[in-house]
C-alpha cells in the first residue's frame, strides 16, 4: 500500500498559508496530522482553514491554538515519531517552546522545513530581516542550534518565483509546503547560519558566512533556489491567480 | 585637475593607491592624511612618508590624525594581510621629510574652507579623521564636495566578519557618524573591489619592469597575494583602495546606486555591517552611492597604466 508521509503544519498570523494548506490536501503522498496556528487572534484564519478542511472532508483533523501548539507538535512527534514532517510558514516559538519542553524533540522528525529569513535577498520587515526570524529571533536562534533536520526556505528561494507571480507570502509559504512534499525540487546547501538577536539594526536578520572559508555559525541546509516551474503550476491552481507572462 | 585629499592606513593597496593617485593627471593631492586601522596611526604615517620617497612625491605634504576610534579602544593591526611594518615587512630607507604639525582632520576643514564645493575626500583606512571634522565643523556637509569611501559590503560577504568590512570594523561609530551627516557619499566597498584583482601576472610585469619602485611593489603584492591565499582568494588581492582613487579620477569606472546605508554599531554579530536598504519601497531616504558594479577590465588596465 502506497503510505503517505505525515505532516504537521505550523501557521504564520493571518490567512497567508491556505493556499499551501490546499498544496497539502491535494497531495496523494501527505497525510496531514494537524495544523497549529502561531499567532494571536487567528478568529478568520481558524474559519477559512475549516472551511477549507471540511470541503477536503478533512473536518476531523486537530487544531491547535498558540497557547496549545507546543504540546501538540510535542504529542505528534512522539506520536508518529520518525516520520512526521513539520512545515513551519510563521514564527518559530511554538517549535522553540516544544524544544524547550521535550530534550529529544529534535530526533523525533523525519524533516523540518521552515519558511523564513533572508539571505543574499532584501528582507521584509527590515532592509536585511524576514517577518518570520524578526517576530522571534531567539525562538528562530534556538531552532538553528537544536540539530532538527532542517530544511531552511529563505526569501532566496522564491526571490525568482516573484518575478512570475504575485502571491507575497503565500507564494512563499506555497514554495516552502513545495519543497517539502517534493523534496527534489529544491535545491539544498549547507551554509553556516546565524540569527542576529541582540542589535537594534540587524535584529531578526539572518547571518550566513558566505565568504571563501566560512568560519562563522551553524551548519545548516538551505534552499536558496527551487524549481519554478513546478511551484508555479501548482500555486497557480491553489491561489486562483495567473502567470505574470 | 580635481583636488582630493587622501585618508590611509598604509598599508600595501594604500600605498598602491597613493602612487596611482601621486602619478594620475587628472588629481591633485594637496595632502596625505593618516589614520590607525590596517596599522597604528605611527605606522600608517611612517609609511606613508616613505612611499612618498620612494615615488619622489616627498613634497606632498602628510598630516598624522587620529590613534583611536571615536569611542572604542584600538583593535589588533592586520598582520596577516600588511605584515608586521605594514608594508609587508618590506624594508624602506627610514623617513626624512618632517611630518605636519597641523592634525589630520584640521588640515580636512582647512582646505574645504579654502576650496568650497570643490574637494573630494578619499578615505581607504577608518572614517575616524573625517568624522571628527564633521564633528568640529558641521559645515564640511556643505563644503566638500564629495566623499569616496573604500569600505563597506552591502551585497556580498565581509572581510572582517560574515558581514563586516575591515574599514568599517576599524571605527563603525566613525562611518555611521560619515554616513548619516548629510555628506555626500560614493561608496567603494567589498562589492566592486573583490572583482577587480591584481594577480601574480600583473607581479611578474612589474618584476620585469625592473625599476626600483615596481620590484618593491611586486614584492609588497606578493605578501598581500599570499595573505589572500591563506583566506581562500587564490586568483589574486583586491585592488580596494586604488579603486577608491579611480572613481575620483572616472566615475565611469563604476555603476552607483543611493541608497540609505546605515551602520551596525551594535557590538555583536553584525557590528560594523554596511545594512543597505535594497527593497523595493526602501524606508529612508538614499543618503550613500554604493557602487554594485565595475568595469574590472577597463579600472584595472587604467591601474596598471598609471600607477608608477
Amino acid at each position: 500500500m502506497h503510505t503517505k508521509k505525515k505532516m504537521l503544519l505550523v501557521t504564520g498570523e493571518g490567512t497567508d498559508h491556505i493556499p499551501a494548506l490546499r498544496l497539502a490536501l491535494g497531495s496523494p503522498d501527505i497525510e496531514l496530522t494537524g495544523i497549529v496556528f502561531g499567532g494571536p487572534s487567528q478568529t478568520e484564519a481558524m474559519n477559512q482553514t475549516r472551511q477549507v478542511l471540511e470541503s477536503a472532508g478533512q473536518s476531523g483533523l486537530l487544531l491547535a491554538q498558540a497557547d496549545q501548539g507546543a504540546e501538540l507538535i510535542v504529542r505528534q512527534a512522539d506520536l508518529h515519531r520518525g516520520e512526521l514532517i513539520l512545515v513551519t510558514l510563521g514564527p518559530l516559538t511554538e517549535l522553540a517552546k516544544a524544544l524547550h519542553m521535550d530534550k529529544e524533540l529534535a530526533k523525533k522528525f523525519a524533516a523540518v522545513i521552515v519558511k523564513g529569513g533572508a539571505i543574499r535577498v532584501p528582507g521584509n520587515v527590515t532592509p536585511i530581516a524576514e517577518a518570520n526570524m524578526h517576530a522571534d529571533p531567539e525562538a528562530a536562534a534556538l531552532v538553528l542550534a537544536s540539530k532538527l533536520p532542517l530544511l531552511l526556505v529563505p526569501l532566496d528561494a522564491t526571490y525568482a518565483l516573484h518575478m512570475r507571480m504575485d502571491g507575497g507570502n503565500s507564494l512563499d509559504a506555497c514554495a516552502a509546503m513545495m519543497a517539502a512534499i517534493h523534496p527534489e525540487i529544491a535545491e539544498r546547501q549547507t551554509l553556516k547560519i546565524s540569527v542576529d538577536c541582540q542589535s537594534t539594526l540587524s535584529r531578526g536578520a539572518l547571518i550566513a558566512d558566505l565568504r571563501a572559508i566560512p568560519r562563522v555559525g551553524i551548519d545548516t541546509e538551505v534552499c536558496l533556489d527551487i524549481q519554478t516551474e513546478p511551484v508555479v503550476k501548482r500555486a497557480m491552481e491553489v491561489m486562483g491567480t495567473g502567470d505574470k507572462q | 585637475m580635481k583636488k582630493i585629499i587622501l585618508d590611509v592606513d598604509t598599508g600595501i593597496d594604500d600605498a598602491l593607491a597613493i602612487s596611482y593617485a601621486v602619478h594620475s593627471p587628472a588629481l591633485e593631492v594637496l595632502g596625505i592624511t593618516t589614520t590607525f586601522g590596517n596599522i597604528t596611526v605611527e605606522e600608517a604615517t611612517r609609511n606613508t612618508v616613505q612611499i612618498l620617497e620612494l615615488l619622489g612625491y616627498s613634497q606632498i605634504p602628510v598630516y598624522a590624525g587620529a590613534k583611536r576610534p571615536l569611542f572604542r579602544e584600538l583593535k589588533e593591526k592586520a598582520k596577516l594581510f600588511h605584515g608586521e611594518n605594514g608594508l609587508g615587512n618590506i624594508e624602506l630607507p627610514p623617513p626624512q621629510t618632517p611630518v605636519q604639525k597641523q592634525e589630520a582632520s584640521a588640515f580636512m576643514i582647512e582646505q574645504a574652507r579654502r576650496h568650497p564645493g570643490k574637494l573630494t575626500i578619499v578615505t581607504v583606512g577608518s572614517m575616524t579623521n573625517l568624522a571628527k571634522a564633521i564633528r568640529d565643523e558641521p559645515e564640511m556637509t556643505a563644503l566638500v564636495e564629495r566623499v569616496v569611501v573604500m569600505g563597506g559590503a552591502v551585497t556580498v560577504p565581509g572581510n572582517r566578519t560574515p558581514v563586516a568590512e575591515a574599514n568599517i570594523c576599524a571605527d563603525p561609530e566613525a562611518a555611521e557618524l560619515v554616513f548619516q551627516s548629510g555628506i555626500p557619499v560614493t561608496m567603494v566597498g567589498l562589492d566592486v573591489t573583490m572583482q577587480t584583482l591584481l594577480t601574480r601576472e600583473h607581479l611578474a610585469l612589474w618584476r620585469e619592469k625592473g625599476t626600483d619602485v615596481s620590484r618593491l611593489f611586486a614584492d609588497m603584492c606578493e605578501f598581500y597575494m599570499n595573505a589572500y591565499a591563506q583566506v581562500g582568494n587564490v586568483r589574486g588581492c583586491g585592488l580596494h583602495d586604488p579603486l577608491a582613487v579611480g572613481v575620483v579620477i572616472d566615475p565611469t569606472f563604476v555603476t552607483a546606486v543611493p541608497m540609505h546605508v546605515s551602520v551596525d554599531t551594535s557590538g555583536g554579530l553584525s557590528d560594523a555591517r554596511t545594512i543597505g536598504d535594497r527593497r523595493k519601497h526602501p524606508a529612508a531616504a538614499a543618503n550613500v552611492d554604493v557602487c554594485l558594479e565595475v568595469d574590472h577590465e577597463r579600472f584595472v588596465e587604467h591601474f596598471l597604466q598609471n600607477v608608477f
